[in-house]
């Protein structure tokens, strides 16, 4: 047996193709455990008398995803039950009104909250519209044709009627700093020289000790996280992913160099060929010495590569594509130059390519 | 124009990846017959030099960067104003007296002593 339920709308980019993104569903189900868990607190106090719910209150309350219509994307949720609900269709109600109390506490203007609501339910609204970024809402239909609009903003003062601080997906990259091995957590260093403690599996513990106070080996942190009012992080809460990245500053600047298309340059310059670029990036990212000063690297017109230091003697590389061809140069004390050319066609090149570095290129006095 | 004049070079935005300014953005363009364009600092202040090349005529440009006429003539250039119509402010220096395989070394000598003198504006 089934019955409809509720039917909001999804609104944003990402539903333009009237379909839901899997991790929207978690909110869907977050949205199925706030209903039970109002569904039970209006029990309760419409009967006093009783502790807690009657056995089985919500066990045949069950939302399914029956179907996602049109405009932009809207899932139509049932109610499906295997047979009478435990309450009949007393119990209904309850589940009923649950839905509309959600609804009615979404659109309350600023501090007038339903009295109804308990504040220690709003809480549930740290899962419930979680995944929704800044450009997306979600409508709740309400009755009389009303509708309750749901977006990442009022989501976060919704929770933090309650409580002092709310929690978001984070997306977080920065350095490995210290790890604390018996808490299993590290340190991370991000680039506004703020901190964040991220917990870890163990499994993560072989790459936290190679990685930790490198600092040009990025760990990019994909979870859960606490922010106060101001949005300030608090709390990396939990985590889905870790990922690293050799090198980030290289690999970053590669990747803004396989962007360019011809005429880049104000209309003019050749882009470098992409090919030849990902070959590049393939033996510098990961393998660039770590005690080695970091190269600019910058396009020329002609669709070549230069790679310069901020090191004594202003040493550079003019990478030149169609051979492979490395032209160093630097300037020596006095008038005296350095140049060297290597040709970069096999992987043991770049090993002579990287030595010959390692013997020039000197940091520049702090 | 004189020894002291400085000359306002427009630098594009992949010529200073990460703020580190590079040589390339001294090197004249291949079409360009060893001129490198700039602009005349008597006659025109670096924020203006920045909208013009931008707004006027609609080039990009992360910041602007100078070096003295004696400078360039120190890396062993010449430099003169070649205004052009809507455009008194133009200048050139000129690497036609090198071979063209000298060209880096001669650019990363401007660029040092613009680096010395440190960024002249920027919009940010």
């Amino acid at each position: 047996m089934k019955s409809e339920f509720l039917q909001p709308r999804f609104e944003g980019p990402r539903f333009s193709e009237h379909t839901l993104p899997l991790e929207v569903a978690r909110d869907l189900a977050a949205y199925e455990t706030l209903v039970v868990e109002l569904a039970k607190h209006l029990y309760i106090q419409e009967h006093p008398e009783r502790q807690r719910v009657p056995k089985g209150f919500a066990a045949d309350f069950h939302l399914h995803l029956e179907r996602v219509d049109d405009g932009s994307a809207r899932p139509l949720l049932s109610i499906v039950t295997a047979g009478a609900l435990a309450l009949g269709a007393g119990a209904n109600i309850y589940f009923e009104r649950a839905r509309e109390l959600i609804s009615a506490c979404v659109a309350a203007p600023e501090g007038q909250l339903p009295p109804e609501f308990p504040r220690e339910l709003l809480v549930h609204f740290n899962q419930v519209g979680r995944s929704l970024r800044a450009d997306e809402s979600v409508e709740l239909p309400r009755p009389g044709g009303a509708i309750a609009v749901l977006t990442p903003d009022r989501r976060k003062h919704l929770v933090l009627a309650a409580e002092k601080v709310y929690e978001r997906e984070i997306e977080l990259s920065g350095t490995i700093g210290e790890a604390d091995w018996e808490k299993s957590t590290f340190r991370l260093r991000l680039a506004d020289e703020s901190h964040a403690v991220v917990p870890m599996p163990e499994s993560f513990h072989a790459q936290a000790r190679k990685f930790g106070g490198r600092e040009r080996y990025q760990v990019t942190v994909k979870g859960i996280a606490t922010y106060d009012s101001w949005d300030k992080l608090q709390k990396v809460i939990s985590v889905d992913s870790l990922e690293i990245q050799p090198d980030y500053q290289l690999a970053a600047r590669f990747d803004a160099l396989l962007a360019l298309a011809d005429g880049w340059l104000d209309g003019r310059g050749i882009a470098p060929d992409k090919t030849k670029l990902a070959a590049i990036a393939e033996k510098m990212v990961g393998q660039y010495p770590d005690q080695l000063p970091l190269p600019a690297i910058a396009p020329t017109p002609e669709g070549n590569l230069l790679l310069e230091w901020d090191a004594p003697g202003d040493p550079s590389v003019d990478l030149h594509l169609d051979s492979m061809r490395a032209a160093f140069h630097a300037f020596q004390p006095g008038d005296a130059e350095t140049e060297h050319e290597i040709p970069l066609t096999t992987a043991a090149s770049w090993g002579e390519f990287f030595s010959f570095l390692n013997e020039r290129l000197r940091q520049r006095p702090a | 124009m004189n020894h002291e004049t400085t000359l306002l070079r427009q630098v594009h935005p992949d010529f200073i990846p990460d703020g580190q300014l590079t040589s390339q953005a001294f090197m004249p363009f291949p079409k360009d017959d060893g001129q490198l364009s700039a602009y005349d600092g008597d006659q025109i202040s670096a924020p203006d030099s920045y909208r013009h090349y931008t707004e006027v005529l609609g080039n990009k440009s992360d910041s602007v960067w100078g070096i003295t006429c004696a400078e360039v003539a120190g890396a062993g250039l010449t430099s003169a104003s070649a205004p052009l119509e809507n455009f008194p402010s133009h200048s050139l220096i000129d690497f036609t007296g090198h071979p063209e395989k000298n060209f880096r070394k001669l650019a990363k000598k401007l660029k040092v002593f613009a680096t010395a003198r440190g960024r002249l504006y920027s919009p940010q």
